[in-house]
């Protein structure tokens, strides 16, 4: 595979010369995809923990623009570079993951294997890996094309034709693209030729698009907060079954509300990855759960500490209407619903009001708990793996904040 | 042989009704008016009553209504007088739809007891379970049912019954279907299929994408609960050889030659190979041999193509009323299917025109009129029998039963659809 291939594309990619508009509307789905931890350290935690599994996997996500089909499209693209589809934006942040921008999964499952294999090297073992690996890489691959999917453009039909024609045509290119990287990594699974995984990954890939139905949504189906409510025992237990995820009495409390958002945004998929590597070692299956546990929890704690970092006072980025603070300030200070509730899309709200707003609620503090709580939990379930050096290098990586 | 209840006996037929009671039939014939399955009539033989040879030991209870169990379907022994090579068929006549009846009965319903099973979204629900209301054609449960109870026969006699894994494969089938169709709508923005508003006319395109991708997770989980790791590698490649016949359209190549295979190799991805794995799937959990499972996907392919020929070729000759979704459609898609590239070789204007995509003011209509005055309908309608005549030979070489007899009539099926 060539690394440098991938290095040349992306200092020769069209995208590079074109891309320089960031309107709002694509800012849009960044959302929960880019994850940018303040420690300085980051980079350097993140090379060491790739040489311990011998694999560069900040390059998992940029294989298929190797493929042919992309070259195929490579053509089209021309003609929607320069608008400001969502797609454009969701690109270049997959391509330029320069400064690690996304949460790393494909490395957390690689060092979690790592932690359960034995010392013994054998045939059995490389196949392991070999298997893990591919496992890490298809559950980047459903990340990036499900994340492509939430990219399309609602078009209306009061549009202009030009411009619609254009929003059209980055709509299918968008669609395919995700349902490319779908069906290829439906076609890994496959190859692993194994059915309880399989049928893992399949809740997981029904929970993520279950996601994009739940709760009030504007007109580019972007979330929106429930109407809070007073719950006196507001808690998520995150439990390890296949069916579709609860979603009674959720709405309008702060911790339900966006622990079964997460869980459906990635922290199902993310578990069922960690759960999957277990699972083709040949663990039991408590052992299993443990991994399922853990993923979900340090995808949760990662996602509060992104949300964090928005609101520091440096931070001039768009920030979630279902970010974790934003659902605090809501429940603590219900008024502020009133401004939320019904709105036709979500670039219609003034942010900078908002967050003032916000930084005078408990918000925060609450928000802080919120990842310190998934963190912990995420750091007691992994050190059930033993204690080695790939154990610790996750727990360093747990500590983002 | 299915028994046939009074009610679908034509008057004609109660006169002439010869039928013996008892365990040890032999031979019955019995005049049948085929009810069509659906709101469109189908034409197979014209509109006579067609003289059917059919043999079974229920045949008593034809005034008693429907035969209880799937095991009862099945003849001690039919004499057949057809070759098996078409057209000669003509003295005898089995209705797969008919045939399949109790299998095929609630297919829909499961699918959507599935569907609404997985999911806690009322939302998600309902555009789900649209395209699933039983309005469409079922060609492919259909004929994965019948593929599968054709095998089963061949490798265990009459006594075979079918499995709940080959139903499921059958479920499977129509839903993989469905979600690529769901995405094609969104790509295509058609307005109109089976007759009625598209699913994005009434939902936005983000929450219909979603859609077809929670059913394709939703036949993931099926696929994976068969435990077959075979059919689950043969399964997957349906969905990569869909997606890679969707990019297959939105490239074109310069050459005549090239540009017919390429429309070839795309109608295989986009529609046969479905078709074909699906009954490969089904054979494999048979526990046929590999010659069979082959000679079932070679069927599917042969049958998959003559249905996409047909398919192409209605696109230029229906109304659009009669098809549930406007005619010319391919062109204005800027797509040359097979009648658009046999006419070429009479009109080379087309040449240019294939190439813009029929972008062009004034393209659609003069390459539709180009195709009709040319061969290029006739020579579709050929290429179409000569896959269907390939299906059904290979069906013939399955052991005889009245499913074997049901994959040849299939073939005719396809090639004689008005919609």
């Amino acid at each position: 595979m060539s690394y440098a291939m991938i290095r040349h594309l992306r200092r020769t990619a069209i995208l590079s010369q074109q891309i320089r508009v960031e309107s709002t509307m694509t800012n849009l789905t960044q959302e929960d995809f880019v994850f940018r931890p303040p420690m300085a350290q980051w980079s350097k935690i993140i090379r060491e923990a790739e040489k311990i599994v011998g694999y560069p996997t900040s390059f998992m996500n940029l294989r298929w623009l190797l493929s042919d089909e992309f070259a195929n499209l490579a053509m089209h693209l021309r003609k929607i570079v320069g608008s400001n589809h969502p797609i454009m934006k969701t690109a270049k942040t997959v391509l330029y993951n320069e400064q690690n921008n996304l949460q790393p999964w494909g490395l957390i499952i690689l060092l979690l294997s790592k932690a359960i294999s034995p010392s013994t090297h054998s045939i059995q073992t490389t196949t392991l890996i070999e298997h893990q690996r591919m496992l890490a890489e298809l559950t980047e691959m459903i990340r990036t094309g499900h994340y492509i999917h939430r990219g399309l453009l609602n078009i209306s039909v009061e549009e202009q034709d030009q411009k619609r024609d254009t929003s059209m045509f980055a709509n299918k290119i968008a669609i395919l693209i995700g349902d490319y990287l779908l069906v290829t990594a439906n076609g890994m699974l496959a190859r692993l030729r194994n059915q309880d995984l399989s049928y893992l990954i399949s809740t997981a890939l029904r929970d993520i698009s279950e996601g994009e139905f739940f709760g009030p949504r504007d007109s580019q189906n972007m979330p929106l907060p429930g109407e809070p409510v007073n719950k006196n025992v507001d808690n998520f237990k995150i439990n390890c079954d296949t069916i579709p995820l609860s979603v009674t009495d959720i709405l309008g409390s702060p911790i339900s509300e966006w622990t079964l958002r997460n869980m459906y945004n990635g922290g199902s998929l993310f578990g069922r990855g960690c759960e999957g590597a277990v699972l083709l070692a040949g663990k039991n299956v408590a052992e299993q759960k443990k991994a399922y546990l853990f993923g979900c929890h340090l995808c949760l704690a990662w996602q509060a500490a992104s949300e964090i970092s928005k609101f520091s006072t440096e931070n001039q980025e768009p920030f979630s209407l279902v970010s974790a603070p934003v659902l605090f300030a809501l429940n603590e200070t219900p008024e502020l619903y009133e401004n939320l509730k019904n709105v036709k899309t979500v670039t219609s709200i003034d942010l900078n009001d908002l967050k003032a707003k916000i930084s005078k609620t408990n918000a925060i503090e609450k928000t802080k708990r919120l990842y310190t709580e998934n963190a912990d939990k995420a750091k007691s379930y992994i050190e059930m793996f033993g204690d080695n050096e790939s154990v610790n290098t996750i727990k360093r990586l747990i500590n983002t904040i | 042989m299915a028994c046939l209840s009074s009610s679908r006996l034509c008057a004609r037929v109660q006169d002439k009704l010869m039928c013996q009671f008892g365990p040890k039939v032999r031979r019955q014939t019995v005049f049948v008016k085929l009810k069509p399955p659906g709101p469109s009539p189908l034409r197979i033989f014209g509109k006579t009553c067609q003289r059917v040879t059919t043999c079974g030991p229920a045949c008593g209870s034809a005034g008693g209504g429907a035969v209880a169990g799937a095991a009862r379907r099945l003849a001690s022994s039919l004499q057949s007088t057809s070759t098996g090579s078409l057209p000669d068929y003509g003295t005898q006549i089995v209705d797969p739809y008919r045939l399949l009846e109790d299998d095929l009965n609630g297919i829909y319903e499961d699918i959507r007891s599935e569907l609404e099973r997985n999911t806690n979204q009322p939302e998600l629900n309902t555009i789900a379970t649209y395209y699933f209301d039983g309005q469409g054609k079922a060609l492919r449960p259909m004929v994965t049912t019948l593929m599968a109870r054709a095998v089963n026969y061949h490798v265990y006699g009459e006594n075979s019954a079918l499995l709940p894994t080959q139903r499921q494969v059958a479920m499977i089938s129509e839903m993989i279907h469905s979600a690529s169709l769901i995405h094609d709508d969104v790509i295509d923005q058609s307005d109109f299929r089976r007759g009625k508003p598209s699913v994005n006319v009434l939902w936005n395109h983000k929450k219909v994408a979603m859609a077809g991708d929670f059913i394709l997770a939703v036949a993931s989980m099926m696929i994976a609960r068969l435990r077959s790791d075979e059919v689950t590698l043969v399964l997957s490649q349906v969905v990569t050889d869909l997606v890679q016949g969707e990019f297959m359209q939105l490239g074109s190549k310069e050459t005549e030659n090239e540009r017919f295979a390429h429309y070839l190799t795309k109608t295989y991805r986009k529609t046969a190979s479905l078709i074909a794995n699906s009954v490969k799937a089904v054979a494999l959990l048979s526990g046929a041999d590999e010659n069979t499972c082959e000679l079932a996907f070679q069927y599917g392919r042969n049958l998959g193509l003559s249905f996409q020929l047909v398919d192409d070729l209605l696109d230029f000759v229906s109304s659009a009323q009669a098809m549930g979704k406007p005619t010319a459609a391919d062109l204005r898609l800027g797509l040359a299917t097979a009648p658009v590239l046999f006419a070429c070789e009479k009109y080379p204007e087309l040449n240019p025109m294939i190439m813009r995509r029929f972008q062009e003011a004034g393209d659609v209509e003069k390459a539709f009129e180009l195709v009709h005055k040319s061969r290029g309908l006739e020579q579709t309608r050929f290429l179409a029998r000569k896959h269907g005549v390939e299906a059904a030979r290979l069906a013939a070489e399955l052991a005889d039963s009245p499913y074997q007899k049901g994959l040849v009539v299939t073939t005719d099926l396809v090639l004689n659809r008005i919609k």
